[in-house]
């Protein structure tokens, strides 16, 4: 305000001085007043003016000056913080002031500020001592700086309080120990109240869990382990918490351990326990393992005093206890060591006694036992009372066993015993009774074989039967104590019975009373005799029989009577008489005697007989040298006549052949016959064809002419056109006369095969014949007898064409009485040499009996032939072809029948056809070659009316055209054989054979001819011979199957050739079947063709079809792969040889087991083989077994085939060592998934 | 009275039925344990022969018998030996006999090599026969016999071919109504009181175990006898065994059978035809 008003003065001044512009100075002035600084004075044109506007300019910059340093100090001081002084330069008046007093304030404002930092900074390092001065420079402060500073001051104070109780409470706590301490700050609040609180109660806790630790620690000390630290704590206290807890777990373990250890061992003797505590580790782990060597220390000391205490029980006296013990134990075992050698030394006392008794037989030892007392005094006392008694008992037995040694067997033992010993002595006793007895029973036996020995010796080789019986008595006698004897020999001689003759007789004196002979039955000696038996008497009356001495006699007491017996039969009787009783072994050599005796007589007997019949057979060797010369002159002759009837025979084989040869010719006459025959039967079928058909238009035509439709005919003419007529119909029909026949001849007739009933007979033949028979005035009888089937199994247009024309036959040649037609059962009649008939297990008669002009006999059998009448000027009155009998007889011969004549001139003549009840053969191709029935369809179609021929016999030709109509079953049928084959009459039989069958037959003679003929024209069938002149038959099979067009016509061979196995089966792979000549061979050849014309429809289905269920073969991954197929099935072989072959796989087969092994030897390539296990001789196990054993096949798949389904039978493949088996008839999809499954890896 | 008496017929009954489920148990065991399979055969010449196996072996009932049999094999033999299908002889049909001899002996010689099959062969008597036939008709050389049956032990008894000298004596008589040319007694040899088949013979045999019941066909046969084993099949079972000799037949073989059997389960018995009447000897007339 100054500066302006200063400056306004300025100005005016200014203003006044003249000279100066006062527009501009008014102008900067305006500026400054505005405070705009920036304005100056331009230097005017005078001085004045000039230093007028120097000085405003100097006031201006001033002005700007001060007012730019203010600016910046203010800045400096409120906005940076630094006190400093504002300085203006050379300042003088009042800027200077004004700067003083700026400056003055900012040092006052400055100053409190600055102590409060200085307290502020003193607390924040922890010194609580500092406090704000109340005064600065001795000026107190006042205001606003006055209450900062004390509040200053109060927090200082208060801060150091807090710090003073903390620290206390944390020293008491923590230092001293002194737990439960609070912290006593007064008069805060806020935070401060809040830290407190925390501090106390952090102390609060620290006491609790401390508390509690020293709780447990002090429960441990005094052997409580079940305290547990429970208090709930964090951190490093929770470790500390589980340490002690583990610890306290620890010993609790420990302790157990310790104490069960102590209990095991201490308490309850069970040895060898030891502590065992988990996870103790330092002095815990010494102080179990020091517990755990108390343990076993104490269980081996107790372990060996048990030891040697049990050897002492168990009697071994040896052990010793060698404990390393010390103390009471070491005592223990001293004891128990002496007690043992006591024990032992008692032992061996007792054992030496035992053994010197018992064992070494030292009888009387006595034991001693130093030192002995008590009980074992008392043992000992009683081993060696046992000792003393076993001496004198076993002296007793050994003084009597050495007498019975001896042979002494009276001595017996007498010591006094018991029990046992008792038993023995008894034993012993009776022992050497029965040796006594078995000693005298063997004497008496020694004696007995002794004797008879002697006796047999002494018979041997005696002749004489009257020395042997005296050399008996005189022997026998004395050594069975006999004083008597006699010999009574058996003699049947000279017609006498049988009876016994005295022959010999010791001591003996003849009486008068006694007989010199016996029959059986008398006296004791025929008794003897009659029942083959001993007899003895004792005690015999005193005159019975005396003994006589030159100084006295005396009677016998005993007698005995001997039979001597052979095989049953008495040869002698034997008595002798003793003083003394025989003695039982008297009686046993006696009769044992008689046997010998026996044989010896017979022998004696037996050798006079023989030598009786060498005499006698010497004789009639003699005579017999006699006879045998006669023979030998009758066989000469015989021999002579064999010569002669060999030259008979040759004789007879010569004729033998030239008669075959002769019969050749005429065979080979009566085929080119038949041939001929053959070829006119053809060429008339032909040409009478040829000629129908120009006939037929003629006919037609004859016809419409006759009819005259356009009435401009003259009767003449019309009658000329009408004979035409009737002149071509009877031409007509003698030609389809000759065409049937030729038809049938030539075989070209196709039966239509049905079961026709019989019932349909009477009225066809009422139909055809009644108003016949009216016209002629005959009788016509038709009579059905009785028994005659239903139906009968034939072509019945065949049938009624045959009966129409012997009918119509009968009405022609029958003037007057009656034509009768009978159809009844027949059982004989026919020609004996029709098989057709006679094979026929039913026959039936179809008989036409006539009462006309009759046939002679001569002419019966001609009349059947073709163009034949019986008369041939008969033909003239009766009209007709002659042909119809022909066609006939061949008709019937088609149907397995024959047509029989029986007639007489002038009285009738008896037609009968019979026919078999079972269906003719029926034919059922049509022919490929005949092609006139197409041209007879022809015919029918371009008249289809007006040729049909009506009337009486011949109704051939309107059948022939129902079955052509008919289309479908066709006409004639045939089939095409060719027969190779070298022999003519063989080939001419086979034609033969199959002419039944309506089957065209040709034979060709060589192999050339048979190709070049099977190469021209198609056959059903090929029969071939094996032996051909030239080409042989088994090449002619190799062209065949080379060719394709060929091979595929079914071949059958036929031959006289013995084939081998091998070549019956390289000819099964060709051949449909084999025929080997034989005298049945024709029959089955029959059927063999048959079976192949008939085609393979009918074929059965034993080869089954194998094509069915194989894979394609283009992708078949067998391909390649080489089989060998083992079996002698040969259905089998060719029908997996067909299948594997489809695989693309290379075949091989054999047919026996041998032959495989044989193939296998050459062939190292066989992939697989399939081998059957039923074959004969060596069946598949074994071979499948032996070919495992070569090393050319080794471990290549083997897959069996059994037809078997049986357990054990498929087991029993793998054993032999087949990879796998299938069962038969095989399944070809599992054939060959199986293969797949062993080749393709 | 008559009260008592059906008591005693319901007994009898349930005893029966209760023995038919034992017998059924019975073969259905044996089938599954040893693989034959006789349950389709005749009961009543089953049970014969199972009465008379279990009195030999002294058991009660046929559970129990069952018991035995499933755990012993040698048991299971003897019941195959006593159940008595192994009953055979020589010439046991001389007619039949005569009639191989006169009808298909001649057809054999026109085959270049044939084959014979015996089928329930038992302990081979018949075979032998049929082999002497061939031999004296002298195609023995080209004819392979095939004799098989279900039983090894028979088939053992076969095999060595030596049978009690007084039992083939009297075959001698069957023999010769079979039309037999010389004596049979030239085609053993004898050793004690054995009579031993001759080489030649053994030679031609080809013997094989084989059921009727479970196999199947193993080859084509010229002639196939099979004489009184069909009678020991039900129904079915001969309808089986049929179906198996009819395939196993060539065209134009010939099927002889034993006197008390027939076609009458033979499904194919159209294509049969007998070759002698009274003769159970027939012909496969399929061609």
């Amino acid at each position: 305000m100054a500066t302006k008003t200063a400056v306004k003065r300025t100005a005016q001044r200014v203003n006044g001085t003249g000279g100066i512009d006062s527009t501009t100075m008014l102008r900067i002035l305006a500026a400054v007043q505005r405070g705009d600084f920036s304005a100056r004075m331009p230097a005017g044109s005078s001085s004045s003016a000039r230093k007028v506007a120097a000085a405003l300019n100097a006031v201006i910059e001033s002005n700007e000056r001060l007012e730019r340093e203010i600016r910046r100090f203010s800045r400096s001081i409120g906005k940076e913080g630094q006190v400093k002084h504002a300085a203006i330069g050379h300042a003088g008046g009042t800027w200077a002031s004004t700067l003083d007093a700026v400056n003055d304030l900012v040092e006052d404002l400055s100053q409190p500020n600055t102590e409060i930092a200085r307290v502020i900074s003193a607390v924040a390092n922890g010194d609580l001592s500092q406090t704000m001065a109340l005064e600065i420079e001795g000026r107190p402060l006042q205001g606003q700086f006055l209450t900062t500073a004390k509040t200053v001051n109060t927090m200082v104070g208060q801060l150091n309080a807090f710090a003073g109780e903390v620290t206390r409470v944390a020293r008491e706590v923590g230092t001293e120990g002194k737990l439960g301490g609070q912290a006593q700050v007064r008069g805060v609040a806020g935070i401060w109240k809040d830290l407190t609180d925390n501090v106390n109660l952090m102390a609060g806790n620290l006491t609790s869990q401390v508390r509690n630790i020293a709780e447990v620690t002090t429960a441990v000390q005094q052997g409580d382990l079940s305290k547990k630290i429970t208090v709930d704590v964090r951190g490093e206290i929770l470790e500390l918490k589980q340490t002690i807890n583990t610890m306290v777990d620890q010993l609790n373990a420990f302790a157990k351990e310790v104490t069960r250890v102590a209990r095991e061992v201490g308490t309850d003797g069970k040895l060898g326990g030891q502590a065992n505590v988990e996870g103790v580790a330092g002095t815990w782990k010494d102080l179990t393992d020091n517990v755990n060597i108390m343990a076993s220390n104490l269980t081996d000391q107790v372990r060996g005093i048990a030891r040697v205490v049990t050897a002492v029980a168990n009697g071994n006296l040896k052990g010793k206890l060698t404990l390393e013990a010390k103390g009471e134990i070491a005592e223990l075992a001293d004891t128990i060591n002496s007690m043992t050698d006591t024990l032992a030394v008692f032992a061996q006392q007792v054992t030496t006694v035992a053994r010197e008794v018992g064992a070494e037989g030292r009888l009387g030892g006595q034991a001693n036992v130093p030192g002995a007392a008590g009980t074992w005094r008392d043992l000992t006392d009683n081993v060696n009372q046992l000792s003393a008694t076993l001496t004198t008992q076993v002296r007793a037995i050994a003084e009597v066993a050495t007498a019975v040694t001896k042979g002494d067997l009276t001595q017996s033992i007498r010591v006094d015993a018991k029990g046992e010993v008792a038993n023995l002595k008894d034993n012993i006793n009776e022992m050497i009774g029965n040796l006594r007895v078995t000693t005298e029973k063997n004497t008496e036996q020694d004696w007995l074989k002794t004797n008879l020995t002697r006796f047999t010796r002494m018979l041997q080789g005696q002749r004489d039967p009257m020395t042997v019986s005296k050399m008996i008595l005189s022997e026998l006698a004395p050594l069975v104590h006999a004083e008597h004897g006699v010999f009574y020999g058996m003699v049947d001689t000279n017609g006498r019975a049988a009876h016994l003759a005295l022959q010999a007789g010791y001591a003996y004196k003849q009486r008068k009373n006694v007989p010199m002979e016996f029959v059986l039955g008398e006296g004791l000696v025929g008794q003897c005799a009659l029942e083959k038996k001993r007899i003895v008497l004792k005690n015999v009356p005193k005159d019975y029989i005396k003994i006589n001495s030159a100084l006295g006699e005396s009677v016998p007491a005993n007698i005995v009577v001997l039979p001597v017996l052979f095989e049953g039969e008495v040869r002698a009787v034997i008595e002798l008489a003793s003083f003394e009783p025989f003695s039982a072994t008297h009686i046993d050599f006696l009769d044992q005697l008689a046997e010998s005796i026996g044989i010896v007589l017979n022998t004696i007997d037996a050798n006079s007989r023989t030598e009786d019949l060498l005499t006698q057979s010497q004789s009639l060797a003699t005579e017999l040298q006699s006879q045998q010369d006669q023979l030998q002159r009758t066989n000469d002759e015989l021999a002579g006549k064999a010569r002669q009837l060999a030259e008979q025979n040759a004789e007879i084989e010569q004729r033998r052949l030239e008669v075959e040869s002769s019969k050749a010719l005429v065979e080979e006459k009566a085929e080119q016959l038949a041939l001929t025959s053959r070829y006119k039967s053809e060429f008339l079928a032909n040409m009478s064809h040829e000629l129908r058909t120009p006939l037929n238009s003629l006919l037609i035509l004859a016809q419409e002419l006759a009819a005259n439709p356009d009435g401009n005919l003259l009767p003449k003419q019309i009658e000329y056109a009408t004979i035409i007529r009737s002149s071509g119909t009877d031409l007509l029909k003698l030609i389809n006369d000759i065409l049937d026949l030729s038809k049938i001849e030539s075989g070209t007739v196709a039966l239509d095969i049905g079961n026709w009933p019989l019932t349909e007979l009477r009225p066809m033949l009422e139909r055809t014949f009644r108003h016949v028979a009216e016209a002629t005035k005959l009788a016509f009888q038709i009579d059905l007898r009785p028994g005659l089937p239903e139906t009968i199994p034939t072509d019945p247009q065949r049938l009624q064409q045959i009966l129409n024309n012997l009918l119509s036959n009968a009405f022609k040649f029958t003037e007057k009485g009656k034509v009768e037609f009978i159809a009844e059962m027949a059982i004989g009649g026919w020609s004996p040499t029709n098989e057709n008939l006679n094979r026929a297990s039913k026959v039936v008669a179809f008989r036409v009996v006539d009462t006309g002009i009759g046939i002679p006999y001569e002419k019966q059998q001609s009349i059947f032939e073709s163009f034949a009448q019986a008369d041939g000027s008969t033909s003239r009155k009766y009209g007709g072809t002659g042909l119809g009998l022909s066609i006939c007889r061949e008709l019937t011969r088609l149907l397995g029948g024959e047509i029989r004549l029986q007639s007489e001139p002038g009285v009738g003549s008896i037609f009968t056809v019979y026919l078999p009840l079972i269906a003719p053969i029926q034919p059922r191709r049509p022919a490929p070659l005949d092609t006139l029935e197409s041209r007879a369809g022809d015919l029918s179609e371009i008249s289809p009316e007006p040729v049909l021929v009506t009337g009486g016999g011949d109704r051939s030709w309107q059948a022939e055209r129902a079955s052509s109509a008919h289309g479908t079953k066709g006409v004639e049928a045939t089939w095409s054989l060719l027969v190779v084959e070298d022999d003519p009459v063989q080939r001419q039989y086979i034609s033969d054979l199959m002419a039944p069958t309506n089957t065209r037959t040709i034979g060709v003679a060589n192999g050339d001819e048979a190709l070049a003929m099977l190469r021209e024209q198609k056959f059903d069938c090929v029969v071939l011979d094996l032996g051909l002149p030239g080409m042989s038959g088994w090449r002619v099979i190799e062209e065949l199957q080379t060719s394709d067009a060929l091979g595929s016509t079914p071949l059958l061979v036929y031959t006289a050739k013995d084939l081998t196995r091998k070549e019956e089966i390289k000819l099964g792979k060709a051949a449909k079947s084999i025929v080997i000549k034989d005298a049945r061979s024709p029959e089955r050849l029959k059927q063999e063709i048959s079976a192949i014309l008939q085609g393979p429809g009918t074929e059965d289905e034993a080869g089954g079809e194998p094509g069915a269920n194989g894979a394609d073969p283009a992708s078949s991954a067998l391909a390649g792969k080489k089989a060998l197929v083992v079996d002698d099935d040969i259905r089998n072989i060719f029908a997996l040889t067909a299948m594997l072959e489809r695989q693309q796989m290379e075949v091989v087969s054999v047919d026996s087991g041998q032959e495989a092994l044989e193939l296998l030897h050459l062939n190292e390539d066989i992939d697989v083989a399939l081998v059957d296990v039923m074959m004969p001789e060596m069946d598949g196990y074994v071979t499948m077994t032996k070919m495992r054993e070569l090393k050319s096949f080794g471990d290549r798949p083997i897959i069996a085939l059994t037809a078997k389904a049986m357990k054990g039978d498929r087991e029993k493949c793998i054993e032999a060592g087949a990879s796998d088996y299938i069962a038969k008839p095989v399944n070809n999809a599992h054939l060959l998934s199986m293969l797949k499954s062993w080749l393709v890896r | 009275m008559r009260r008592s008496e059906g008591a005693a017929l319901r007994i009898e009954r349930a005893r029966t039925d209760l023995e038919e489920i034992e017998i059924q148990l019975l073969l259905e065991g044996i089938r599954l344990c040893y693989g034959y399979d006789f349950r389709e055969y005749a009961l009543s010449p089953l049970r014969r022969g199972l009465t008379a196996a279990m009195a030999h072996e002294g058991v009660q009932t046929v559970s129990a018998y069952q018991d035995r049999i499933l755990h012993d094999a040698a048991c299971m033999q003897r019941f195959l030996g006593t159940v008595g299908f192994n009953v055979t002889g020589m010439f046991r049909d001389p007619e039949l006999m005569r009639c191989v001899r006169e009808e298909v002996v001649p057809l054999l010689r026109t085959y270049p090599s044939s084959r014979v099959w015996v089928a329930g062969c038992a302990t081979g008597e018949e075979v032998y026969a049929l082999a002497v036939l061939l031999d004296e008709a002298g195609v023995l050389n080209k004819t392979s016999i095939y004799a098989t049956d279900m039983n090894d032990d028979t088939l053992t008894v076969a095999r060595v071919g030596s049978y009690p000298l007084d039992r083939v004596r009297r075959y001698e008589d069957a023999y010769a109504a079979s039309g037999g040319q010389a004596n049979l007694a030239d085609h053993y040899s004898i050793a004690g009181r054995t009579a031993r088949f001759n080489r030649k013979l053994h030679g031609s045999i080809t013997w094989a175990r084989h059921s009727l019941v479970t196999d199947g066909s193993f080859n084509d046969f010229h002639l196939i006898l099979c004489a009184n084993v069909l009678i020991y099949f039900r129904a079915s079972l001969q309808e089986r065994a049929h179906r198996l000799m009819y395939d196993s037949l060539i065209r134009g073989g010939f099927l002889a059978l034993g006197k008390r059997e027939s076609l009458l389960h033979c499904p194919d018995r159209d294509h049969y035809e007998q070759v002698r009447d009274g003769v159970n000897l027939f012909r496969k007339m399929r061609w």
